[in-house]
């Protein structure tokens, strides 16, 4: 069922909401329900090329909307979801599922759960959580790096390791959820994991995560495996947050390669960062220029209040792998050298 | 001469009104439901307020409660206890909230909240000034 909202509208609503309410919180409806949300509204302008809506006339059609909601079931059991809607797409369930804690360090969830993938895959949505408006290249959805969700069951336990820090074990298996799956394909089973060490040094995890997704040609039936695997290092300690992230992707004898470092430090309520980000869509044709994509973004963020952000980036770019990946421009008609700038404003609840 | 004896009385006024606050804005303490008798140490309560520990020795659900994000007690809290800063420890929570994985702690709006909330509910623990506290509630980490 498509459902017309006023996107812009809601975003304001919610905005006027977390201006006047300065420390807004969750709405809380007594111990059992609590509701959270976030939201954004972008800006983005390309030089040449067009990516995301983009180009050179700009596009304010970046914006999103979501709210989580929590339903305690039991001492030992809650339903979440998250329901969001954009100016891009109609409103929908993003993921929804129950988590049931068997004890202090296991956990099991079933439904539609977000894809334990990297650093920021389970809260992608989420901007103002993140450094930049445009997440690194790895997770921008035309790169084709990370999956969505999976419909299925997922563990997770936690181990300590004492004074050496801990380990978080996730794994999952079910059906892929993928709302843009690869053309001519049907997304079928997932199975994957991620684990996470939480290292001594303050701030400091180690991660590794690996999906293996099996997916079927429509028009024959044939079934095609699929890899994804990302590993990472996330470093946040007083004012510093810095990120690094390897990731493959493998479909169909096909492989992809990116990686990127992003470094941001706050001064108060100004927190510049700067971020070099690097993408092969298809290593075979690593020095053609619509299939690679060098990145170097500075912005700076501006915390207008403590769950509001203003944030202004620009992206110098070298090659165009990703507006080709996302087939707004055709292989080989591209500009090498371009810009991609982004202003916005995030927040959340 | 006055007008110097004027300042310097303005300054002793400010210096003790500094010094006060110095004092009083590390001067927390934890506590738990008077019934509450589980073990409790720093390190649990660092688990408990970051989200890795969320029930106590019999399975019940933890109840934790935050003082607001702007009270000093708070922010002395975070740093000794949880070694971030409230800022940190926000976007901690977020990430776990928006990602399905953890409920954050209520929050009350005074230390008379938190006290009413603790002793009111055998699963709660939270933490108030340290002058705040009163036999409605145990003290468990100072």
């Amino acid at each position: 069922m498509r459902i017309h909202v006023s996107t812009v509208a809601r975003a304001a609503a919610c905005l006027a909401a977390n201006i006047f309410c300065h420390n807004a919180q969750a709405f809380d409806f007594g111990d059992s329900f609590q509701l959270h949300g976030f939201g954004s509204q972008d800006y983005l302008q390309t030089t040449h090329n067009t990516y995301l809506g983009a180009d050179d006339r700009g596009t304010w059609d970046d914006n999103f909307l979501g709210l989580v909601g929590s339903f305690r079931l039991n001492d030992k059991s809650i339903l979440w979801a998250q329901l969001e809607t954009s100016s891009m797409d109609t409103t929908h369930f993003t993921w929804f599922f129950i988590d049931y804690q068997f004890t202090e360090n296991l956990r099991a969830h079933a439904g539609r759960v977000k894809m334990p993938l990297g650093i920021y895959n389970e809260y992608i949505d989420t901007k103002f959580l993140q450094m930049s408006t445009l997440e690194p290249a790895i997770y921008q959805a035309a790169s084709d790096f990370v999956a969505d969700a999976y419909n299925g069951v997922g563990l997770d336990y936690t181990q300590s390791l004492g004074s050496s820090g801990e380990l978080l074990w996730q794994v999952y298996g079910g059906d892929t959820y993928d709302p843009d799956p690869p053309d001519g394909t049907h997304d079928r089973r997932a199975f994957g994991g991620r684990v996470t060490y939480t290292t001594p040094v303050d701030g400091l995890r180690l991660l590794g995560s690996v999906i293996r997704i099996q997916n079927e040609l429509l028009a024959t039936r044939q079934l095609i495996n699929e890899t994804h695997a990302i590993y990472s290092i996330d470093y946040v300690h007083n004012d510093w947050d810095v990120k690094s992230e390897f990731g493959t992707h493998t479909l169909d004898h096909v492989d992809s390669r990116g990686y990127y470092v992003q470094v941001g430090h706050a001064f108060g309520k100004w927190t510049p960062f700067a971020r070099y980000d690097d993408i092969t869509t298809d290593s075979t044709l690593s020095s053609n220029e619509s299939y690679y994509q060098k990145t170097l973004v500075v912005g700076l963020n501006y915390k207008l209040a403590s769950n509001i952000s203003l944030r202004v980036e620009d992206h110098f770019n070298r090659g165009y792998a990703l507006p080709v990946a996302s087939g707004e421009v055709p292989v080989g008609l591209g500009t090498r050298n371009w810009q991609l700038f982004a202003a916005g404003i995030h927040f959340m609840f | 001469m006055k007008t110097s004896k004027a300042h310097k009385s303005v300054l002793a006024a400010l210096t003790s009104l500094w010094l006060a606050n110095a004092a009083w804005a590390g001067d927390y303490v934890v506590i738990v439901n008077k019934d509450n008798a589980y073990p409790v140490d720093k390190a649990f309560v660092a688990k408990v307020f970051t989200g890795d520990a969320k029930s106590w020795k019999d399975g019940s659900p933890i109840t934790a409660v935050d003082l607001p994000e702007d009270n000093p007690v708070r922010a002395s809290f975070s740093n000794d206890v949880l070694g971030k800063t409230v800022g940190n420890v926000k976007a901690q929570w977020a990430q776990l909230i928006f990602s399905g994985r953890a409920l954050p702690p209520k929050q009350a709006a005074s230390d008379d909240e938190v006290k009413k909330l603790v002793s009111a509910n055998k699963s709660a623990i939270g933490y108030i000034k340290a002058s705040s506290l009163d036999d409605s509630v145990k003290a468990v980490l100072k």
